[in-house]
């Protein structure tokens, strides 16, 4: 018995390791608050998509 | 066994921590670190508005790193971020984070002979390599003294523009800022012909803490530096969808269709 929870807890370790998976991506829906206070629903994957929207939706105005 | 079983639990929590960022590849050591400031005309249009970031130069024994400074601060805090929720709190709440714009890294000898670029689409990482170096300098034999040391220029094409850079062979790092290097001396001052993108030298340190040049692994598409030019041209239209499909309001979408018209002269035009 004990060897088959040490075999499953070592399967479980090795399945959750990042190493394990080609990718960890993740992409979620969030709200982005800009620093002047505007809020945009995003859907971002990743930190750079984060930082894209945020340049897009709170970037610099120009008139 | 219960302890085993402890180191097992404590093991598992290091591994799920690091799930929100993509594993890494270290690909060498930095031994110094060179800091470049960028001024560029992100509008063709409208030479008045020139944007500005310090851009950062990693040179290793056998690789070099070059991408914006705010890009690495920015990615060092998200690396220990360990969750989407965390890292959208994080951002959202402090004012002062970095909020990186260019968002390329370029990787040079990585391949050796080859340098790997990363850039980034909304909803698709893009990286290509290209063989280095990306263009062939001419000596002009034109010297002067710059920021206290005596530097020498060379040209070259790449990307549709022309290049100019001053490098000085006191500093024997043959490396400079962007995709450029090969030169026998480290660049000081790189801009095209029309200056639109102007790099000029900052620093240089000798690193003396442990920086580690490396490469995320995230779901690149992959293809060659044309098909990364087209892909980049299309993104626009999938930016406007994007925004859409969580109904953004015809404000929202107006702004941003105006501000991605804006950014019609990138630093690489064909």
């Amino acid at each position: 018995m004990k060897k088959l929870v040490m075999t499953l807890m070592l399967i479980a370790f090795f399945i959750a390791s990042p190493g394990a998976s080609a990718s960890s991506e993740n992409c979620q829906t969030s709200v982005l608050t800009c620093p002047d206070g505007r809020q945009h629903y995003v859907v971002w994957c990743n930190a750079s998509d984060w930082w894209t929207w945020s340049e897009l939706l709170c970037g610099v105005r120009i008139n | 066994m219960s302890v085993l079983f402890l180191i097992l639990m404590v093991m598992n929590s290091f591994a799920l921590l690091g799930q929100f960022n993509a594993p890494y590849t270290n690909l060498d050591t930095a031994r110094y670190q060179i800091t470049y400031s960028l001024k560029y005309q992100e509008d063709s249009l409208n030479p008045s508005y020139i944007r500005q970031e310090d851009m950062v130069l990693f040179v290793g024994k056998r690789q070099s790193m070059f991408q914006s400074l705010s890009l690495y601060l920015g990615d060092s805090i998200a690396r220990r971020i360990p969750t989407p929720e965390m890292f959208a709190a994080y951002f959202n709440n402090n004012v002062t984070a970095p909020r990186p714009v260019l968002l390329f890294q370029i990787f040079k000898n990585y391949p050796t002979g080859k340098n790997t670029v990363t850039e980034h689409l909304i909803g698709s990482p893009f990286l290509y390599d290209e063989v280095r170096p990306v263009c062939q300098w001419q000596l002009t034999g034109e010297t002067k003294v710059m920021y206290g040391r005596k530097a020498q220029k060379a040209v070259c094409r790449y990307g549709g523009r022309e290049w100019v850079a001053w490098f000085t062979p006191e500093i024997p790092i043959n490396d400079g800022p962007y995709k450029f290097d090969g030169l026998p001396g480290l660049i000081l001052l790189l801009h095209d012909s029309k200056k639109h993108y102007s790099f000029e030298f900052i620093s240089i340190k000798e690193l003396k803490h442990l920086v580690v040049i490396d490469l995320k692994q995230l779901d690149y598409i992959k293809g060659s530096r044309l098909d990364y030019i087209r892909a980049r041209d299309k993104n626009q239209a999938e930016i406007q969808r994007r925004l859409k499909d969580v109904g953004a309001n015809e404000t929202t979408l107006i702004e941003v269709y105006h501000k991605l018209n804006r950014k019609n002269n990138p630093i690489e035009l064909k």
